[in-house]
């Protein structure tokens, strides 16, 4: 999962976490806060109240009305509050406690302040209430209205959100693409990216150093190639041409001039191990042109021709299925060419007497295969894996073999994006597939 | 002719020299470019065999110089460097050939008549061997008018063995002619003896061919006198 999905993801479910917590608990919260504001100001107002009889009506005349009409009520004298005293039974320390109160007509939850005084002798019970409805008025209203602004709250940090992520992680996504569009170091591009976000442009810088690193051991390697091949390749040449002035020269032996066409195979050899360990290294370095567009029916065509001669030795039939057609553009026709030529020559060179191989293609939804089958001796299924390691051979008795052509079948076949396979069945037979990727 | 050779390596010189000289050419070698640089302004050449990768000197700039001081020579570019760019480069500067090195002398030899027969336009290049006329260039082979149908191997292995007649050539020489040298080829094969073998069947129906003959255990050689 991409950073900026995960970010969005989290970012999401924390405020939703937030959201319902604040649903579970607010409620509760509310009500309590409402509830100690309303109590302390129940013991305020208490006070207050016995300084406003004392000083508008005076004490003992109120408590004679009182004594009179055994009870007062009053809502009045502090606004939405209501009052009563009445004469109490026992004496009690004050306490308050939510209860219904009937006020002009509503039954509304008031939080009631009870305090019991002494007059003249007497026990008197003074309550003072305060309606806490509105609290719960509110915490209706929040689970009405509330949920709908949450949620539109949620949605839109959740976008606004994502917004700026985005662009905060613009630079990292150009990176990204960058090095998406390096398949290979060489063509890495060191422009670096606009960013004003240390990480990034650490991260830029680190990666460009590498690219640099990479790039200067793949240039001392292709300078090393060179160099070998050069090296290796002008002395064989020395060798070669002295061998051929020695063989053209008269008066020698037979068994003299054997000896020299012996050490000019010798030399062949050396010099095909060579060449070939260079066209690996060289398309392994990106050094291959890749220029031509290649028919494939078309190539396989010009393979078997090639091949034709190697036949009638072992009096082998060679059958040519290419029903599907294929192009590709760009490829290395030569390239191309020495894939199939190899995989050819290989069921040629390990078939036996009267045997047959059966070219054929086959075009899937994404893939397009081109299949190789023999009637030879098969590959033993401990080898399978290492067929394609250089200079693994696992060839029957004297058939020559460098060990190098399956490697650069590989190596051939990763430069154009295909894939080989190989199922085989020892004394059957094996069969290999090159497989083109079509997306 | 007159042949220039351009190579650092004296041994490879000397031994290119030695064979050049036995075909009947006439040879200059030159070890260095500077010395190549100035032997191409002074003398006419009628080929010049040139090593791209010289210490001293940008090999294709070389190839520029000769080409503008000798326009007439036909130029076989040789190259260890196995670079496929150098080759369309050179071919594209005005070079004749190419060669990648190590290379045959027999095969140097058939290239530089090849680039003879063409810039000197020899329209005729029938060969006639013994009872056999061998057409070059339309690629056939006849016998009293009548053509004798060869493969393009059967074909090119006569051909390699007519241009170098008298000469023993050697298994391994066919076989790095007539196949591709980026391929597998399989020296101690026997392919090149299945091919002589139908050669000599198909020709052998119109007329002696004992004039192509097996040297045992070595090649083959067309003997003419």
């Amino acid at each position: 999962m991409k950073l900026y999905y995960k970010l969005a993801l989290i970012n999401s479910v924390t405020r939703i976490l937030i959201v319902a917590a604040f649903f579970v608990f607010a409620p509760g919260i509310i009500y309590k806060a409402a509830v100690t504001q309303v109590d302390s100001n129940l013991e305020k107002k208490k006070a207050r109240f016995f300084d406003y009889i004392v000083a508008r009506i005076g004490m003992n005349e109120f408590m004679s009305k009182i004594m009179e009409d055994s009870t007062y009520a009053d809502y009045t004298i502090f606004k939405e509050n209501y009052i009563s005293v009445e004469p109490g039974k026992t004496f009690r320390e004050d306490t308050i406690f939510t209860s219904p109160r009937d006020i002009d007509g509503d039954v509304v939850q008031c939080r009631v302040l009870q305090h019991n005084f002494y007059h003249n002798g007497d026990i008197f019970l003074l309550e003072i209430g305060e309606s806490v409805q509105y609290a719960r008025d509110i915490n209706t209203i929040l689970k009405r209205f509330a949920l709908y602004t949450l949620i539109a709250i949620v949605v839109l940090t959740v976008l606004i959100d994502l917004g700026i992520t985005q662009y905060l992680f613009y630079p990292l996504r150009k990176l990204e693409s960058k090095l998406i569009a390096t398949r290979h170091p060489e063509k890495f591009n060191f422009k670096p990216i606009e960013t004003t976000t240390t990480d990034f442009r650490y991260l830029d810088r680190t990666i460009s150093d590498m690219m640099h690193k990479i790039q200067d051991a793949f240039n001392i390697e292709k300078e090393f190639i060179a160099n070998v091949s050069h090296e290796l390749l002008t002395p064989i040449s020395i060798l070669q041409t002295r061998l051929e002035n020695i063989l053209s020269g008269t008066g020698l032996s037979d068994e003299v001039q054997i000896k020299i066409i012996e050490s000019q195979l010798t030399l062949g050899r050396l010099k095909q191990i060579i060449r070939s360990l260079l066209l690996i290294s060289q398309i392994e370095n990106n050094q291959a042109p890749k220029l031509d567009e290649v028919n494939i029916p078309e190539l396989l065509k010009e393979v078997a021709d090639e091949i034709e001669d190697r036949l009638s030795d072992k009096n082998i039939r060679l059958q040519l299925h290419t029903s599907a057609d294929l192009t590709i553009n760009p490829a290395n026709r030569s390239l191309l060419f020495t894939m199939f030529f190899n995989l050819v020559n290989n069921a040629v060179k390990y078939n036996r007497q009267n045997g047959s191989i059966n070219i054929s293609t086959l075009e899937t939804e994404d893939h397009y295969e081109v299949s190789i089958e023999d009637t030879g001796i098969g590959i033993a299924p401990a080898n399978i894996k290492s067929i394609f390691y250089r200079f693994k051979k696992f060839n029957a008795a004297g058939e020559e073999s460098y060990g190098l052509g399956l490697p650069m079948v590989k190596t051939i076949a990763d430069f154009h994006n295909a894939e080989v396979r190989v199922e085989s069945e020892q004394g059957k037979g094996s069969k290999f597939t090159v497989s083109f990727s079509l997306t | 002719m007159k042949v220039l050779i351009v190579e650092d390596e004296k041994s490879l010189a000397g031994e290119m020299t030695a064979f050049l000289k036995s075909e009947g050419y006439i040879c200059e070698v030159a070890h260095t470019g500077k010395e190549a640089s100035e032997k191409v302004f002074v003398n006419p050449y009628d080929f010049m065999l040139l090593d791209l990768s010289l210490p001293d000197y940008e090999g294709l700039d070389l190839l520029k110089e000769a080409k503008e001081a000798n326009q007439e020579a036909a130029v076989i570019i040789l190259t260890a460097r196995g670079s496929t760019n150098d080759k369309v480069k050179g071919l594209d500067m005005g070079a004749d050939d190419y060669l990648a090195k190590p290379f045959s002398l027999l095969e140097l030899s058939s290239r530089m008549q090849a680039i003879i027969r063409r810039k000197h336009g020899i329209k005729k290049s029938v060969t006639d061997i013994h009872d056999f006329q061998i057409d070059l260039t339309n690629r056939t082979v006849s016998c009293n008018n009548q053509i004798i149908g060869l493969t393009k191997k059967e074909f090119d292995i006569l051909q390699y063995l007519v241009i170098n007649k008298n000469r023993v050539v050697t298994r391994m020489q066919l076989t790095e002619h007539i196949w591709d040298s980026g391929l597998e080829v399989d020296y101690d094969s026997n392919y090149v003896d299945v091919h002589i073998k139908n050669l000599r069947k198909k020709l052998s129906q119109y007329a002696n061919v004992d004039w192509l003959e097996t040297v045992r255990g070595i090649g083959y050689r067309i003997n003419l006198l």
